[in-house]
């Protein structure tokens, strides 16, 4: 790059200021205070904008602040770089020899910086490498580390426009965007493509797992069908041992039919042979007899009473004796004769009672009488009733008999008060007198009664009369007893007769056909009875035998039974030897339970086929996703490569490029020590430069040590600064834009003899780095044009 | 009467591809070849069809693969022997071990010899493979049935073995001669073949029915075995395959741009079609700045074909001339090419990264 022309509208204490600079080196002189530094910081400003600065440049009068440099590149292109500081970024612009605007071509970011892009120089690296600002020589150490930076970027080799930086960003850039950086968690292919080859082998896992399941389903439906199968046939042998025990009842049951037949041909047979008895009534045989057994033992009892009767007949004498005494004993009925009793007993009392009350009335005569008269008189009454009382009862004249026995009791009882009270009271003595006197009268009365009735009946006594009476009851018995035996035996017989026509009648209403004795026609009627219950007794057999069949066949048909067995015979069923309800409930119940299992299998088995079905319906095909899985593996492998080969390529670079680097200071150190070599007349030949920092340090001669630069004196140090920048511009060239060298009086602690031996280096320097030199020394702007540098005039701002 | 056979092996059924696209193309390629063959059994009025083992592969093979098979067994109808081999050995959850395998399929699922009488004077006796690898098959056999033996196995023939192909069941011509067998039927060797000595057809493969990898060489078919009542055997070999895999080399040797790229890949390409599938390999040396892009090429190309694989082995133009630079491309460009040609691949796609870093351009995979 070559500065042609500044102009500077307003820039510190320069305004309205035309400078224009030569190729090579370049002089700018003025006193102090002139501007040189201003007309320095100007041009940097220029080239890279005011930065932080831009109000420590502001005019003070509040002109404008505003510069506009035109330079050259070594390609031949010119720039204009317009910019009014006041606007800050909207203040610049850049125009290229035809006027285009290209400013959008010297962007660094959103700063227009024709010195980053056009001198590939950052700020920093310029100011510390190619300018010496107000005597500032030494290089800041603070700015070493971006210098060593862009000096290294400077010197990465390749054609100009090649950076192994930029190599490196584009290896870095592809790593990213076709592998990924371990912290890129969305623009990562490699991640993703791992991801992808995870979830696939996921899909491959459980398409395995799932192909597994199925097997093992298939494997558990096998069993079951194995199971089902076993069941089936021992369902199968359970169903043959009960057809077997069916065939065996078939068997049996045809066989009771076989013989009910025969039994029922035999009964019939036998029926036959009661034909002639079919229609006998032989329900009435029963009462016929009933009827021949009334009539015998009618007739019998008839025959029995007739001798007992017979028996039973009163002797002629007896019946004499009954005559007599029902005459006399007899003429009295128990009543009567009571009363006669009851009447001599009367008397007997009387004749007591009279012979007390004598007593008494002895006696109460002795204590006094009172109403003896009516007592006597009641007595008698009493008494007198009472006789007539039992006159009337032998009269049988019953009412009198009671009027007057009630009378009598009446009297008697007045008597027996009144007698009593008076007796008691006043005639007790009359009274039992009376009493005596009466009852002696009643005694004679009684007794003379008693008498009359005993001498009628020609008893002698009441006792006698009782005997005859006693006698009489006995054979009025017997007679009675003969008279119900007689009439016993009428009656019996009558019975017997009665019996008999009910026999006959029945007998000839049964038998008909038949004459003889009762006794013969109730045999024959017997025998037909009999013969009719026989026939009776072989229907009763037939129809038991209907029932036999009935319980045979149960609900069946006979002809389905021999069909059964007929079709069980064909199927090569073997009637079971022994059979029983027992037993075939025991098979029925095994049937049953297996018949339970065998469709409880086939439930499961169709369970199990139809989850089969499924399962194997929606089974994913392995091949497609195991493919996927390789083609991932591929896919993977493929890009691990390619990291590998970035990898590869970048470390390559990098180290080359580390190893330019290190190269590079070697050389920086190389060209310094020859300058530093002349211009100190070989006092100092040897420096090391660290290039990662830059820091300097050299060999001092008294010691041979390498020491830092702050160990030699400020002039020397200066020394080696000046000559290192001048070094380092001349190796940005090597790889860019040779950036201009902008030495504001570096000189001031250095000797004349120093400067003497320094300006020649400076001006060959300068035949490839455009060099301005700022001095305010009048001798050394003469010794600068001596070596052909363009004088400037500060106070002219004209090339001398 | 002649007895008539017809004898596949090495379907491969569920066969992944993960070296060429269109896998799902290749399997249903493999499928419809299996049906052709079942064609071929019945338009032949073949007595028995028998398969030489490695029909399916076990690990993927799943109910579609059954219900396909088990279809095409029935389909034919007539008695299917099969021979398991070791990318189908007979284990209990095998396809073969399936209770709903069609009654007129029987699989010898031991590792030994059985009988089957075919017919009178014929008698074939099977050879399965299981998990573990079964040695010699005709290691002490000896076949003394009357009339014609036929073995059917699945075996490695020890004398004429692929390169890379996996040994297993090895056996020679002499010891077949041995046992006794009149002729055997095998599987293995994807690529077909009939060994004769001078007593006639020792044993044959019929080779895969579609090719399976890149690189098999022989015969993709099906053998017609034809067993006359006088015990002699014709054989007669069918091919069964439409597909094809290429391997394709393609020289870029001086493209400078890329239409010179898609030029060369056309005329390498245009020959085939949509039943090849193609592993095309990029060689030779383009011109810095030329842009091979593999993804275009698939696209541009594969459509026509069944499908294409791109393999980029090409190299930028000139890498010892950058190699002298004394800059750090140089250098870089020199240590990597040193690198790549000691075998280094990571060196070898560095260098082309590197070069194509400095240049400016875009760097794709």
């Amino acid at each position: 790059m070559k500065l042609r022309r500044l102009t500077v509208a307003g820039f510190g204490r320069l305004a309205g200021r035309t400078f224009a600079f030569a190729d090579g080196l370049n002089v700018v002189y003025g006193p102090n205070e002139a501007g040189k530094s201003t007309l320095a910081a100007a041009i940097v400003a220029s080239l890279y904008g005011s930065g932080r600065r831009k109000e420590a440049w502001r005019p003070w009068d509040g002109g404008p602040y505003a510069t506009t440099l035109v330079y050259q590149l070594a390609d031949g292109r010119t720039f204009e770089v317009r910019r009014d500081y006041t606007r800050d970024t909207k203040g610049v612009a850049v125009y290229d020899a035809d006027g285009n605007d290209v400013a959008p071509e010297v962007a660094s970011g959103k700063t227009i910086s024709p010195g980053d892009v056009h001198l590939q120089i950052p700020y920093d690296a310029f100011v510390n490498a190619s300018c010496v600002l107000q005597q500032s020589v030494e290089i800041d150490p603070e700015r070493n580390a971006s210098i060593a930076t862009a000096l290294a970027r400077a010197l990465d080799g390749g054609p100009r426009e090649d950076a192994a930086l930029g190599a490196i960003k584009r290896l870095e850039d592809a790593r990213k965007s076709f592998v990924g950086t371990p912290r890129s968690t969305v623009n990562n292919p490699l991640r993703i493509m791992r991801g992808a080859l995870t979830r696939r082998s996921s899909d491959a896992d459980a398409a395995r797992a799932a192909r597994d399941e199925l097997a093992q389903l298939r494997e558990r439906r096998a069993a079951v069908i194995d199971e089902r199968d076993r069941l089936a046939e021992r369902l199968a042998v359970a169903e043959r041992e009960a057809k077997a025990l069916r065939a065996a009842d078939l068997r049996a049951r045809l066989d009771q039919l076989h013989v009910y037949r025969e039994d029922l041909a035999a009964l019939q047979a036998e029926r036959a042979s009661y034909d002639d008895v079919a229609t006998f009534p032989a329900d009435r045989i029963g009462a016929l007899d009933a009827a021949f057994y009334e009539w015998r033992a009618a007739d019998a009892a008839a025959a029995a009473a007739e001798a007992d009767a017979e028996a039973a007949q009163l002797t002629p004498a007896l019946r004499t004796e009954l005559a007599m005494r029902r005459a006399d004993a007899g003429s009295l009925d128990e009543i009567e004769f009571e009363a006669l009793r009851a009447a001599a007993e009367q008397a007997a009392l009387a004749q007591k009672a009279a012979a007390a009350a004598a007593n008494e009335a002895a006696a109460a005569r002795r204590e006094g009488s009172g109403g003896r008269m009516l007592a006597g008189v009641a007595l008698a009454i009493g008494a007198f009733f009472a006789v007539l009382a039992v006159a009337m009862a032998i009269a049988h004249w019953w009412s009198f008999t009671e009027v007057f026995a009630a009378i009598a009791a009446g009297a008697l009882a007045v008597v027996a008060w009144r007698s009593r009270e008076r007796f008691l009271s006043d005639r007790a003595a009359a009274r039992k007198q009376r009493a005596a006197d009466e009852s002696l009268a009643a005694e004679r009365t009684a007794s003379a009664t008693v008498a009359s009735v005993l001498e009628r009946l020609g008893a002698t006594s009441i006792d006698d009369l009782a005997r005859k009476r006693e006698r009489l009851g006995e054979l009025e018995r017997i007679a009675a007893a003969t008279e119900r035996a007689t009439a016993r035996a009428t009656e019996l017989r009558t019975a017997e007769r009665e019996a008999a026509a009910t026999f006959d009648g029945l007998a000839g209403a049964i038998v008909p056909d038949t004459a003889g004795t009762r006794a013969e026609r109730c045999a024959v009627a017997d025998d037909r009875a009999q013969r009719r219950h026989k026939r009776d007794g072989v229907d009763n057999g037939i129809a038991m035998l209907g029932l036999q069949r009935s319980e045979i066949l149960r609900d069946d048909d006979e002809f389905a039974l021999i069909a059964e067995r007929d079709e069980l015979a064909a199927a090569g069923i073997v009637p079971a030897a022994s059979f029983g309800r027992g037993l075939r409930d025991e098979v029925d119940a095994k049937i049953v339970e297996l018949d339970r299992l065998v469709r409880d299998a086939d439930l499961a088995i169709a369970s199990l086929t139809g989850e089969l079905n499924l399962g194997e319906g929606t089974a994913a095909d392995l091949a497609p996703i195991e493919e996927d899985v390789e083609r991932l593996n591929g896919e993977i492998a493929r890009i691990e490569a390619l990291d590998r080969a970035l990898g590869l390529a970048i470390a390559t670079v990098e180290r080359l490029t580390h190893e330019a680097h290190q190269a590079f200071a070697r050389r920086l150190e190389t060209y310094a020590a020859e300058a530093l070599r002349d211009v100190t007349g070989g006092r100092y030949s040897e420096i090391r430069v660290d290039p990662a920092t830059l820091i300097v340090r050299a060999r001092v001669p008294e010691t041979g040590a390498i020491v830092a630069l702050e160990a030699l004196s400020t002039g020397t140090r200066d020394q080696v600064y000046l000559l290192i920048r001048i070094a380092m511009a001349r190796m940005f060239a090597e790889g860019l834009e040779l950036p201009p060298l902008l030495l504001d009086d570096p000189f001031a602690f250095w000797d004349d003899t120093r400067i003497e031996r320094c300006l020649p280096i400076i001006a060959h320097n300068a035949f490839d780095a455009q060099t301005i030199l700022f001095t305010s020394s009048p001798e050394l702007a003469a010794a600068a044009e001596r070596v052909g540098a363009a004088r400037i005039d500060l106070v002219t701002a004209a090339v001398v | 009467m002649a007895t008539t056979i017809v004898h596949a092996a090495d379907v491969h059924l569920e066969t992944v591809f993960p070296d060429v696209r269109g896998g799902s193309a290749r399997r249903a390629a493999l499928a419809g070849a299996f049906e052709r063959i079942v064609d071929l059994a019945l338009e032949r009025n073949a007595d028995v069809l028998t398969i030489g083992g490695d029909l399916y592969e076990s690990e993927r093979a799943g109910p579609a693969t059954a219900r396909f098979l088990f279809a095409a067994f029935a389909r034919f109808g007539k008695p299917v022997f099969i021979a398991p081999g070791n990318h189908d050995p007979f284990v209990a959850r095998s396809l073969y071990a399936r209770d709903d395998l069609p009654p007129n399929v029987h699989v010898f699922a031991d590792a030994s010899w059985s009988a089957v009488p075919l017919a009178a004077d014929v008698t074939l006796y099977g050879f399965g493979h299981t998990p573990a690898e079964p040695g010699r098959p005709f290691a002490d056999a000896t076949f003394e049935r009357s009339g014609a033996r036929i073995a059917l196995f699945h075996g490695s023939d020890e004398e004429r073995c692929p390169p890379g192909k996996r040994s297993t069941a090895p056996f020679t011509a002499a010891e077949i001669r041995a046992s006794g067998a009149t002729f055997a039927l095998t599987g293995h060797y994807h690529g077909g073949s009939i060994v004769s000595d001078e007593r006639g057809p020792v044993f044959a493969y019929p080779g895969s029915p579609e090719p399976v990898k890149f690189g098999e060489r022989g015969d993709h078919g099906a053998l017609v075995v034809r067993v006359g009542a006088d015990g002699i055997v014709a054989v007669e070999s069918v091919p069964i395959a439409r597909t094809r895999l290429i391997d394709a080399a393609i020289s870029l040797d001086d493209a400078g741009d890329e239409s010179s790229v898609l030029a060369a890949c056309e005329r390498a390409l245009g020959a085939y079609g949509r039943d090849d599938y193609v592993r095309a390999t990029l060689t030779g040396t383009v011109q810095p700045g030329t842009r091979v892009e593999r993804a275009l090429l698939v696209e541009r190309y594969g459509a026509a074909l069944g499908a294409l694989e791109v393999i980029d082995r090409s190299t930028v133009a000139d890498y010892a001339r950058i190699a002298h630079e004394s800059n750090v491309r140089g250098r870089a460009v020199a240590e990597l090419l040193g690198a790549a040609r000691l075998g280094d691949e990571d060196a070898r796609r560095a260098l082309a990264l590197v070069v194509t870093a400095f240049d400016g351009g875009d760097i794709t995979p």
